[in-house]
């Protein structure tokens, strides 16, 4: 736990978290490890309330674990948590971007928060510009936008900075197959440019598509961390998706014999 | 703390403020309607209620009424009395006053002041030789001058203490005993400054208030944008997930939040300058002329540099309040409370003769409305307006952090209403009482207590009163723990302190009976008609040492209800509740009922020794240390009590008052509590008895 490996760009060490809702402990997550080196894209899976979006939030630094560690690039997100986030784009359904802002206004400002010039600024815009089409939307306010203009919006936002690790959280949320597939290049992209990607979802295909590597979570616990085909042949399945139930229905009837 | 990522969340906020168009509109125009309308409604409304109060006569036939120099004689004795009384204070406040002997009892004319210093006691004398008083006093003063406004209810309490010193002498005299008696009575008060004037001093005060209540919703409505509503728009997370510090963030919201209050505090002046005080001064012209509420520059000024302390402290407050709120919907509930903390105290600087001295000052809110009220008025130094700076950043400070502390905490800045977590203490521990129960147990215990407690008390006799403690707090607390089968020693701590923390115990009786005096201090400057139960209890405790001795003394009023309170509020109540809730939450709740169940009066007094018993529960885990501490602190009153008795028959015979209500004592309690309290501290928490939890820290 304590050995810092520089070449992970992700590593997550004995992750526990619970909430406290009506007097009751709710275990989000439990024991959760996970090692992403540079350069690779992590798929993240699991069923709604799994604890996907709880992991995600603590490994950007929005939430504090109970207990366990997070490092970034080798450093402990608990003492340099500014300088990480810096390097960090986070993407989810809780980051929305400000309805009474334009969407130009909007990228500016989050921008600003990362110190980048005005000029970078515009030169990212432009450069997402072409990949992403929102020239059309750029300067309508957020309220206005549809939810996959607005998700356009997002993902520039999230990614005007450059970040060298990006966590998405079910960023496909409301964008059409055309954009989506224009998603998966970008991310395929920044793959190539040596970026870590952790990607969470349970849309299984774009999984498929893009990841290296992909852990399957579930009541707040890993069960199975590997490659595509590790897991299709283990379950000895034929594709992921039957894999993915494979899995999870195993883990529930194990839970249930000894009861 | 960077300062360029606070300004980029300033910046961000005032801007989003500007896009709001409708909300903005509103901020700056309702000043400009209302402040004429509540001078031309309200000025007539306020002047109608300032109708005289006249009291009830209570009389009594004590005048020898065949000795005609009688009621002279005691007239010049009053004169006298007061004189003496306000010897000192009458040079300090100038203010002079005289008393005119009306000759006949119908004509009562209004007399003229010669100066606005000067109070004026007009008697009058019964026509009717048979009359069954001294006879009716009035009181002229001018409310023009606050001093003598405030010196006026003092007089009216020393008339009520000489005729008591008067009524005694006869009574003893004449060996009979009665109640209340008055013998001068003070028919009525009659504030000859002219009526317009008046006028101008409550207008001031509403205009005051509307200000201050305008300032705090727009800064109320401020704070709700700027965090609530990035809650309910799912905003905050983009904004946490940036490398800005929330420190940063919450900071640059306050600035905004503060902005948003001076705004609407501008657009007020404007108001108040163009219509509210032109109004009022033309009501006013002929009987006052011209200086009151018009605004020259300096007064312009003033008022402007006061706007940002007002910004401030409305800005800590609505974002403190809002720090609890998941939506907008939810801050606006949160609001409501804001309001009434904001509008009671301003209100109630509304009454009569309230002026800003003592304790006024620091009253949030009822400071800053008297403030401005004497602005408008022309009334301020600057002393008073230094004092009101202080009071006002230093209490918007405390605000602030407190807001930057709430909304800090960890997973809360996203949950919002999570906050609570601070009072609440998710852990429950195996085998041990529920809340509920231990509730219900203390409850029962107290209605008990209080009930045939209290009937048995009223006996006045040793037994009945240790009965009452050790019946009905400490039986039922044995009782119930053996009925529930709980382990006494845990739940109890019926641990021994350590003799470092025996000492440090010592200590702090110290800064303890400094705080409880300066907590009566400032009870007795809000509410001075209190001293009755208090002067009960002595006179109940020398009773006691004449017929008993002192060691029964001790045993009644210092060991019995140590023990027996200890038990119930530090034992049961305290180790059921803190299952539930945080040490913070345990310690206040024990802590209030406690003080509450030592009657209304005492409450406040002892409100620091309870709170201060439950932090030490705490942090000694040993009943043993509250309960020696509880006893000393009881000793410690009980032998002030006989022996001050004591020393002063022996001195003089009769008890002098030892009412101490000056700010300046002041000085040295704080410093007695400054330097014994961090010692004590030291001492309590430096070493731990061997079965000390760690965990339960
Ligand atoms: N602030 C909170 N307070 C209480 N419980 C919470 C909180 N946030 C999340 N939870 C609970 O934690 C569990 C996991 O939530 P999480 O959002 O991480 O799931 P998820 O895997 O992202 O699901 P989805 O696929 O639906 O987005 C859920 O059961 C949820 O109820
Ligand atoms: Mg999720």
């Amino acid at each position: 736990m304590n050995q810092l490996d520089t070449n992970l760009a992700i590593e997550i060490a004995h992750l526990y978290k619970s909430f406290h809702a009506n007097n009751k402990e709710i275990k989000v997550l439990k024991d959760i490890n996970i090692k992403i080196p540079h350069g690779k894209v992590f798929g993240l899976l699991g069923p709604n309330g799994a604890g996907k979006t709880t992991a995600l939030r603590i490994i950007a630094g929005i939430l504090e674990p109970d207990k366990g560690e997070v490092f970034i690039n080798g450093c402990n997100i608990k003492k340099n948590k500014a300088d990480i986030q810096r390097k960090i784009g986070y993407l989810s359904t809780g980051t929305q971007s400000y309805p009474i802002f334009t969407g130009r206004e909007n990228i500016k400002l989050f921008g600003s928060m990362y110190n980048i010039s005005k000029e970078v600024i515009n030169q990212r815009i432009k450069e997402l510009n072409n990949v992403l089409a929102f020239d059309d939307i750029l300067d309508k306010k957020c309220q206005e936008m549809s939810t996959g203009q607005k998700q356009k919006i997002n993902i520039a936002r999230t990614l005007i900075h450059d970040p060298e690790f990006i966590i998405f959280d079910e960023p496909s949320n409301g964008l059409d197959i055309l954009t989506s597939k224009k998603l998966m290049d970008i991310i395929k992209e920044k793959k190539e440019q040596g970026k870590s990607i952790f990607y969470s979802t349970h849309i299984l295909s774009e999984i498929e598509l893009i990841a290296d590597e992909i852990a399957i979570i579930y009541k707040g616990e890993i069960l199975i961390c590997a490659d595509k085909t590790t897991l299709i042949q283990q379950t000895n399945t034929s594709n992921l998706s039957e894999a993915f139930l494979a899995i999870i229905e195993e883990h529930a009837s194990k839970n249930e014999d000894p009861s | 703390m960077n300062w360029n990522n606070v300004l980029i969340i300033y910046k961000k906020e005032v801007l989003s403020f500007f896009k709001n168009k409708e909300a903005l509109l509103v901020m700056l125009l309702v000043p400009l309607i209302i402040y004429p309308g509540i001078m031309l409604v309200t000025g007539d409304l306020v002047a109608g209620q300032l109708t005289k109060k006249s009291k009830a006569i209570l009389n009594l036939d004590i005048v020898d009424v065949s000795d005609n120099d009688s009621i002279d004689k005691n007239l010049i004795g009053l004169q006298t009395f007061l004189q003496d009384r306000y010897k000192e204070e009458l040079n300090v406040r100038k203010v002079t006053f005289s008393i005119k002997v009306q000759q006949t009892y119908k004509s009562k004319k209004t007399p003229s002041l010669k100066e606005k210093s000067e109070i004026l006691l007009s008697f009058t004398k019964p026509s009717n030789p048979t009359a069954q008083s001294f006879g009716d006093i009035n009181i002229y003063y001018d409310s023009r001058d606050d001093i003598s406004s405030v010196a006026v209810n003092e007089i009216e309490i020393a008339i009520e203490d000489y005729n008591s010193t008067l009524l005694n002498d006869e009574l003893i005299k004449r060996n009979i005993s009665l109640d209340i008696i008055n013998l001068f009575h003070i028919q009525d008060f009659h504030n000859i400054a002219p009526k317009g004037h008046t006028l101008v001093k409550y207008g001031s005060s509403l205009i005051a208030i509307t200000l201050i209540f305008l300032v705090f919703v727009s800064c109320q409505y401020a704070a709700t944008e700027v965090l609530p509503a990035e809650r309910e728009q799912n905003t905050l997370e983009t904004l946490l997930a940036t490398p800005l510090e929330w420190k940063e963030i919450i900071v640059g919201k306050y600035f905004a939040i503060v902005s948003a209050g001076i705004l609407n505090a501008f657009s007020n002046l404007t108001g108040i300058v163009l219509f509210g005080g032109s109004i009022i001064a033309s009501i006013d012209q002929q009987s006052y002329g011209s200086d009151l509420l018009t605004f020259t520059p300096l007064k312009v000024f003033t008022l402007l540099l006061t706007l940002i302390p007002l910004a401030l402290m409305c800005g800590s407050l609505a974002l403190l309040l809002v720090s609890f709120a998941k939506t907008r919907m939810a801050a606006s509930y949160y609001s409501l409370p804001g309001m009434l903390l904001v509008s009671i105290p301003a209100a109630i600087s509304l009454l009569p003769n309230t002026e800003l001295t003592g304790i006024w000052y620091s009253i949030p809110f009822a400071n800053i409305t008297l403030y401005f009220r004497n602005l408008f008025l022309g009334n301020i130094t600057v002393f008073s307006t230094i004092i009101i700076f202080i009071n006002i950043i230093g209490f918007s400070g405390i605000l602030a952090l407190c807001s930057i502390f709430v909304s800090h905490r960890k997973d809360q800045v996203l949950a919002g209403g999570a906050n609570f977590s601070l009072f609440y203490r998710p852990k429950t521990e195996k085998g041990s009482l529920s809340l509920s129960e231990g509730t219900f147990i203390a409850l029962i215990s107290f209605i008990l207590f209080t009930t045939i407690g209290m009937v048995l008390q009223t006996k006045m006799e040793p037994w009945s009163i240790a009965l009452s403690f050790w019946g009905f707090l400490f039986v039922p607390s044995l009782l119930y723990m053996k009925f529930k089968r709980v382990n006494p020693m845990d739940f109890l701590k019926l641990y021994l302190p350590t003799a470092t923390q025996i000492i440090g115990i010592l200590i702090s009786l110290i800064p303890i009976l400094a705080l409880a005096f300066i907590f009566q201090m400032i009870f007795n400057t809000m509410v001075p008609e209190n001293t009755q139960s208090s002067e009960m209890m002595q006179n109940l405790i020398l009773n006691f040492n004449n017929q008993y001795g002192i060691f029964i003394c001790i045993f009644i009023f210092a060991i019995t209800p140590g023990v027996t309170e200890e038990f119930i509020f530090r034992g049961v109540l305290f180790s059921s509740l803190k299952n539930k809730y945080s040490w913070i939450l345990v310690i206040l709740i024990t802590g209030i009922i406690f003080a509450f169940i030592h009657g209304i009066n005492r409450a406040i007094p002892i409100l620091p020794v309870g709170i201060f018993l439950g932090w030490l529960r705490y942090r000694t885990q040993s009943i043993f240390s509250v309960i020696f501490f509880h006893i000393c602190f009881n000793s410690i009153a009980v032998l002030q009590t006989i022996f001050s008795n004591e020393i002063q028959s022996k001195i003089n015979g009769i008890a002098p008052n030892l009412e101490i209500n000056d700010i300046k004592v002041l000085i040295p309690l704080v410093l007695f509590i400054s330097l014994t309290g961090p010692l004590a501290y030291f001492c309590i928490t430096k070493s731990q008895h061997k079965y000390f939890n760690q965990d339960e820290l």
